[in-house]
């Protein structure tokens, strides 16, 4: 999935940020789903979807993320190279491309509220469509809160050593180290959110979203586009 | 407490009591009432209770906790154990102590419309609600903003308007000023006033009167909290040899911003230092230099006066869930120590007060002992010669900040440098022997706490934020308002210091 924006950061103003969350959420679903399609075929996938990146201004973002992938797809298009055969490696490398960044058209330029008000509209719970929106918007908080208690722990003299198999025992207890405030932390927050919207009547029977999602002509010209790719591909299979 | 429940009353309690599930005591019985326009002040020290009370005056007890409700609660004239939650907030609105756990929206206008959503309002109403709200509060220009980019005293603003957008008729505030700097509490108490006189019936609860006690019409009650007991405080079976810290130059990025531009001073061994300033100041990330967490360019050179000594700090982080995960507080203090020197076990774990907690969950210690806790910690680590903490006396009440302070006047004693990091300016005045005033990442003035009093008695002040680095009339014998004093003094003066420093990253 993509790596949530920095914190404070809103996304980048660009016809795609301006799309309706639903538009990109079947956009992302159908280059996901694009994945079991041959390698031509998936090509064209490709370009299209780099258009569109292009188009959105999150190349940035996208090429991060691949970036921490980029070990994985060299092992495996380098294995599958010399064991079964160039094309089937490149078919691979471009699928793995594919489902790495499937999502990120759509985490780039949406906010948690925004994907929030999506699901609601689409009618899904309440309940389920706050969890979603709340788990997207706090993931970013995970890595600093990882970070400072790898800092708190150093504070107090425990450096927190990758794990090695001859003193498991001693990693494990200092692997714990950042363990357990990590989930004692997560907890608070949890709980903190939960008290926070309770108080705000979240329960009520009578919630109403205040966000109307509207098709525009650019959601609507997206829509066809990427249902006219998909007849083709499918036809010409 | 008693008040009797009044008839007319939004929120009131009669021998209100509440046993947690799995605990053999309760909290209460409380008595209380509230009205429509009055300002009650609830204060006790930490552990009497407050929070729980505060969150049985707004119905999250028992709705959100289990356990056992005795009495009776009402709010808007439902008893609160049977009518919903979500029609209990129509009535009262609840905010908690820190502001920015209670952020749910990517953007301040979403952080205000989520509550009006709840209400059922069709859009036209909430976007009226939500353009008067944030015209009332001051937030139209923030209204696109991210909420966790605004400071502490403008994210409690925030709260305080996504609950007062749902109009309720009552507010429960549980220690609401706790987190802020002093000029955004003083907005924070402002605005509660002014809420009053629109007629709604606010409770806030709070370790004591202070920032409160100017407030129009307030009534003040106290909860009943057992009488602390005095604690022996012993001497450190350790002696820090003398050393000194000098920072020159000293400039920190982050993101490209300068948090904290040409620093210079002297920090010496046997000394309290207290480092104040507004919220976003710098105080955090001169800490983190110190202590060698943060890259920075100038220099931090060590003196020491023993060339076998290379002295070192370490620091206690404002929130103590960072540093504790063992399954008692004696394994806790003991790991990952090789060597055990059980003299100075001992004596740590008497100064801190550990003495009866050693086979306790860490867990399961109050704020205060879990923040005494991480203090044992980091004063274990051999060849430690001073401590930083972040932000100790947080959410303590006095008794606790009190003991804080003697526990650090201890540690000088012993030779330590304690630096700490605090926006409370009147407990730096009392206990420190110098206080550092960061402004926008300047040192703007350093001086004796005494200069720091004298200030806030004449009027303008610290309290008010309105500091006065140069020219200020300072009290006799401190000099006239020389602007910058770096001190340069130490108790343990004179001898030869062979140099080792650090400069960069």
């Amino acid at each position: 999935m993509m790596r949530p924006r920095a914190q404070c950061e809103l996304p980048r103003d660009s016809f795609l940020r301006r799309a309706d969350p639903r538009t990109k959420l079947f956009l992302c679903a159908a280059t996901s789903a694009a994945v079991m399609l041959p390698l031509a075929h998936l090509a064209a996938v490709l370009t299209a979807y780099s258009l569109l990146i292009l188009a959105a201004r999150i190349e940035r973002q996208v090429l991060a993320q691949l970036r921490r992938a980029v070990v994985l797809l060299i092992v495996l298009f380098v294995a599958d190279w010399l064991w079964i055969g160039l094309d089937f490696a490149t078919l691979i490398a471009a699928r793995l491309i594919l489902l790495i960044t499937g999502f990120s058209l759509f985490f780039a330029t949406t906010t948690p509220d925004e994907l929030q008000a999506a699901l609601e509209q689409m009618r899904a719970p309440a309940r389920l469509a706050f969890a979603f929106a709340t788990a997207y918007r706090f993931l970013h908080l995970l890595d600093s809160e990882w970070r400072e208690i790898v800092e708190a722990q150093q504070a107090r003299g425990i450096v927190v050593p990758a794990l090695s198999w001859r003193a498991p025992r001693q990693s494990l207890a200092r692997a714990m180290a950042i363990i357990v405030p990590a989930v004692v932390l997560t907890t608070q927050r949890a709980w903190s959110i939960t008290e926070a919207a309770a108080a705000r009547g979240f329960e009520s029977p009578s919630r109403r979203s205040s966000r109307r999602l509207r098709l525009s002509r650019v959601d609507r010209l997206l829509l066809t586009a990427a249902v006219g790719v998909a007849v083709c591909l499918l036809a010409y299979r | 407490m008693s008040r009797p429940a009044q008839a007319t009353a939004v929120i009131a309690a009669r021998a209100a009591a509440f046993r947690y599930a799995g605990q053999a005591s309760a909290v209460g019985p409380f008595d209380f009432a509230a009205a429509a326009g009055e300002f009650h002040l609830i204060s006790g020290p930490s552990g009497c209770g407050k929070s729980t009370f505060a969150r049985m005056l707004c119905g999250l007890v028992p709705h959100l906790y289990r356990g056992e409700l005795a009495g009776q609660v009402h709010i808007g004239g439902r008893s609160s154990d049977t009518a919903p939650l979500w029609w209990l907030t129509t009535v009262v609105g609840f905010v908690a102590q820190n502001p920015r756990a209670q952020l749910l929206g990517s953007t301040v206008r979403d952080e205000i419309v989520f509550g009006l959503e709840n209400l059922g309002l069709s859009r036209r109403a909430a976007h009226e609600r939500l353009d008067h709200t944030l015209a009332t509060f001051g937030l139209e220009c923030f209204a696109e903003r991210d909420p966790r980019s605004l400071s502490g005293g403008e994210q409690q603003r925030l709260i305080l308007a996504a609950v007062m957008a749902r109009q309720p008729r009552a507010l429960v505030l549980d220690e609401p000023l706790a987190m802020l700097d002093t000029a955004s509490a003083m907005q924070a108490v402002s605005e509660l006033g002014a809420l009053r006189h629109q007629g709604c019936a606010i409770t806030a609860f709070e370790h004591g009167p202070a920032l409160l006690a100017g407030v129009d019409g307030l009534q003040r009650l106290a909860l009943p909290a057992a009488e602390p007991s005095d604690e022996d405080f012993p001497d450190l079976a350790m002696e820090v040899p003398p050393f000194r810290v000098v920072v020159n130059g000293l400039r920190v990025e982050l993101g490209g911003r300068p948090v904290l531009d040409g620093i210079d001073c002297t920090l010496a061994g046997g000394r309290v230092i207290a480092v104040v300033g507004d919220n976003g100041s710098g105080k955090t990330t001169l800490l983190r230099t110190l202590v060698g967490l943060q890259a920075y360019t100038g220099r931090v050179n060590t003196l020491a006066s023993d060339s076998h000594h290379t002295p070192r700090l370490g620091l206690c982080f404002q929130n103590p869930d960072c540093q504790i995960f063992n399954a008692s507080v004696r394994q806790e203090l003991r790991f990952g120590l090789s060597e055990i020197d059980e003299d100075f076990y001992r004596s740590v774990v008497r100064l801190l007060g550990l003495v009866r907690y050693e086979q306790t969950p860490p867990l399961l210690l109050s704020e205060g002992e879990k923040k005494r806790l991480a203090l044992a910690t980091v004063l274990l680590r051999p060849g430690l010669s001073g401590i930083c903490l972040d932000e100790p006396t947080l959410g303590q009440d006095a008794h606790q900040r009190r003991f804080l302070g003697r526990i650090l006047k201890h540690l000088t004693a012993a030779g330590y440098l304690c630096v700490i990091a605090t926006h409370d300016v009147e407990w730096a005045v009392k206990w420190s022997d110098e206080v550092f005033l960061l402004q926008a990442g300047r040192l703007t003035t350093c001086e004796h706490p005494r200069a720091t009093l004298s200030r806030e008695e004449s009027g303008t002040a610290v309290r008010n934020c309105d500091y006065v680095p140069k020219g200020f009339p300072l009290p006799p014998g401190e000099g006239q308002g020389e602007g910058i004093r770096c001190p340069t003094t130490s108790p343990h003066s004179s001898p030869r210091f062979p140099r080792t420093s650090s400069s960069g990253e």
